[in-house]
């Protein structure tokens, strides 16, 4: 018998890939009879969904922004990469330390 | 001093602020999020450059996804995994939350209804907070799992850990977050 620490791992794995036809059935029926894992389970769905909603709610949420600084620190770093760039072309030979 | 004008400049004003709210959803720190901003933007100045191919964010986007999978494995190198010894697919450990025998010694409780659920800002926020108390070992492989939605086989291969520590490490994330939502949410209900 499969008991609930094991019957969570399962769980979690299942998540993952799919189980083994005898690892299903042994955690569908502990399932069956655990209110406790079935809880977990519902809880380990909700998390996945939860997080995946966390993550496309940051990406789309307006009011976070590069700061004033970073955005000039980000520009300052472009400009000296695209000098570097250009003198490179221009003088092809020189070994330049990237 | 005027700034010669790249097209990385322009893709800094355009897209520079979705890049950084995309690179905060999965490390989480505004810091670290604005560095991985200004790698992708030098990574484009790179190469052969923009090919018109795809849309100049979604072509960005890609370069900052692998920046921070990079950021991830750097980390990694820095505070390991720990390799949980004698970890066997059916013996994942958590002393702290099962009996000697087995079952549960608090058990889950029904978090009710998961649509109204997700709709609520204070449930959001306290799972971010759980998810910032998390070892920063389980945070960084879960981020990777759940918000990147990176197959376990591609987690392994990038953190180079075999599937046995994914699993074990996903588990003690999720095992660690519902824990810590469970205390800081159901007794604020």
């Amino acid at each position: 018998m499969l008991d609930c620490r094991h019957a969570t791992f399962l769980a979690s794995q299942s998540l993952e890939k799919r189980l083994p036809f005898r690892q299903r059935m042994a955690l569908r029926l502990h399932l069956m009879m655990c209110d406790a894992c079935t809880q977990f389970t519902r809880q380990l769905h909700l998390l996945r969904t939860a997080l995946g909603q966390f993550g496309r709610q940051v990406e789309n949420d307006e009011n976070l922004v590069l700061s004033k600084q970073a955005r000039e620190r980000i520009a300052q770093a472009v400009t000296a990469q695209a000098r570097q760039n250009d003198e490179a072309r221009r003088n092809p030979n020189h070994d330049s330390t990237n | 001093m005027t700034a010669p004008a790249t097209p990385q400049h322009d893709w800094l004003a355009e897209h520079g602020d979705y890049l950084y709210r995309y690179a905060l959803a999965r490390l989480r720190d505004p810091h670290l999020a604005e560095d991985a901003v200004q790698e992708t933007l030098l990574a484009a100045m790179q190469g052969s450059g923009y090919a018109g191919k795809a849309s100049p964010r979604t072509w960005l986007t890609g370069i900052l996804k692998h920046k921070v999978i990079d950021h991830f494995r750097r980390q990694q190198r820095e505070v390991p995994l720990e390799t949980p010894e004698g970890i066997a697919d059916d013996a994942p450990g958590m002393e702290e939350f099962f009996a000697e025998d087995g079952h549960w010694l608090e058990p889950p409780q029904s978090w009710g209804d998961p649509g109204s659920l997700l709709q609520q800002d204070q449930f959001l926020r306290i799972l971010q907070a759980c998810m910032d108390r998390l070892p920063r070992n389980l945070a960084r492989i879960f981020l990777l799992r759940e918000v990147e939605e990176t197959d376990n086989e591609e987690i392994c291969k990038e953190l180079e850990i075999s599937p046995t520590n994914a699993w074990v490490m996903l588990y003690r994330a999720r095992m660690g977050l519902r824990k810590c939502l469970e205390m800081n949410w159901l007794g604020n209900r």
